[in-house]
């Protein structure tokens, strides 16, 4: 028998509470991995069909070392940087506002041998859970972009 | 005895916690255990602990992560093999927001991570970063006995799925 200890920042919406530094620093981390992952999901669909990172490069003014190190994690990009390289990619961005819910996870006091398994979660859904709703959670989606005009000389 | 059973038992005496996220996706594809440092840090409540957090979480649910076989490599990579190579040691790079952070541990096995120490990069000088390291192998050891980090060559898919790759 083992302790085990959650932490969670999910939180109910409560429009007359602050937010705490946690909970504003987790969600920006939450946007910024979704960010990468995807950038990076583009990528590699692109790179397997042989489009280059020195071909995102031209594509977008870079050096290919800037797309190295661009590519290699989402630290230091700006709202900018995923633009530009989703356009290099072909895509743009789709977006949309999705409502938090609570964590439904419940503090487990003691764990079993199924804590350890990597499909094991603290929480579960309750029994409103929507299992629909997961794809929308992602709430990030990179769209083809649209093909521009040709401008008839 | 395995490393596994171990395990287990570092779990029960709290010198090993493991990280289940508190997200409402479901799931998990990977495991990563944490020393009571990381865990209490990832507790607190301010803007670095909780990015951490996000970011950990991200690596358990199985999102790509990036990675760097080449000791001294990565830069901007999530994490990176660690010199000498022969001891099996990674570190995971949180980068932002500064000052950057640093988990060095192993795999015990593949997409199973255990990070034993945290360190903030920019304060340390190269004998410090060695320092470091040195005591990261020996927290191992002290834990794990003769079982050492999973070290099976340079090749990224050993350690992890969903890797991203450039060197």
């Amino acid at each position: 028998m083992t302790t085990s200890r959650t932490i969670s920042v999910w939180t109910e919406f409560n429009e007359s509470s602050q937010l705490s530094k946690k909970e504003l620093g987790y969600f920006r981390g939450r946007l910024s991995n979704k960010l990468y992952q995807t950038v990076i999901g583009e990528f590699r669909k692109r790179e397997s069909a042989r489009f280059s990172k020195a071909k995102l490069a031209r594509r977008i003014r870079k050096k290919p070392e800037q797309i190295t190190r661009l590519l290699a994690g989402p630290g230091n990009w700006t709202i900018d940087t995923v633009s530009d390289l989703l356009l290099g990619l072909g895509f743009e961005l789709g977006l949309s506002a999705i409502p938090i819910t609570s964590p439904l996870v419940s503090e487990p006091e003691n764990n079993s041998q199924q804590e350890n398994s990597p499909l094991r979660f603290a929480g579960m859904p309750s029994d409103d859970y929507d299992p629909s709703s997961l794809g929308r959670r992602q709430g990030i989606n990179s769209l083809p972009s649209q093909p521009q005009p040709q401008i008839q000389q | 005895m395995s490393i596994q059973i171990l395990i287990e038992k570092c779990l029960e005496n709290e010198t090993l916690f493991i990280l289940h996220p508190s997200a409402p996706e479901v799931g998990a594809k990977r495991i990563i255990y944490l020393s009571p440092v990381v865990m209490e840090f990832l507790g607190r409540d301010d803007f670095r602990s909780s990015r951490l957090l996000s970011e950990l979480e991200a690596f358990v649910m199985g999102d790509i992560v990036s990675i760097s076989m080449i000791p001294r490599n990565a830069r901007s990579e999530m994490m990176g093999m660690l010199e000498p190579i022969e001891n099996g040691l990674f570190d995971y790079r949180s980068r932002a927001p500064r000052p950057g952070l640093r988990l060095i541990g192993g795999f015990a096995r593949k997409d199973c991570f255990i990070a034993l120490g945290m360190y903030l990069r920019r304060t340390m000088n190269e004998p410090e970063w060695r320092a470091a390291i040195r005591e990261c192998d020996l927290a191992w050891a002290e834990r794990f006995k003769k079982h050492l980090p999973m070290m099976t060559g340079v090749d990224p898919s050993d350690y992890l799925s969903n890797y991203f790759c450039m060197d």
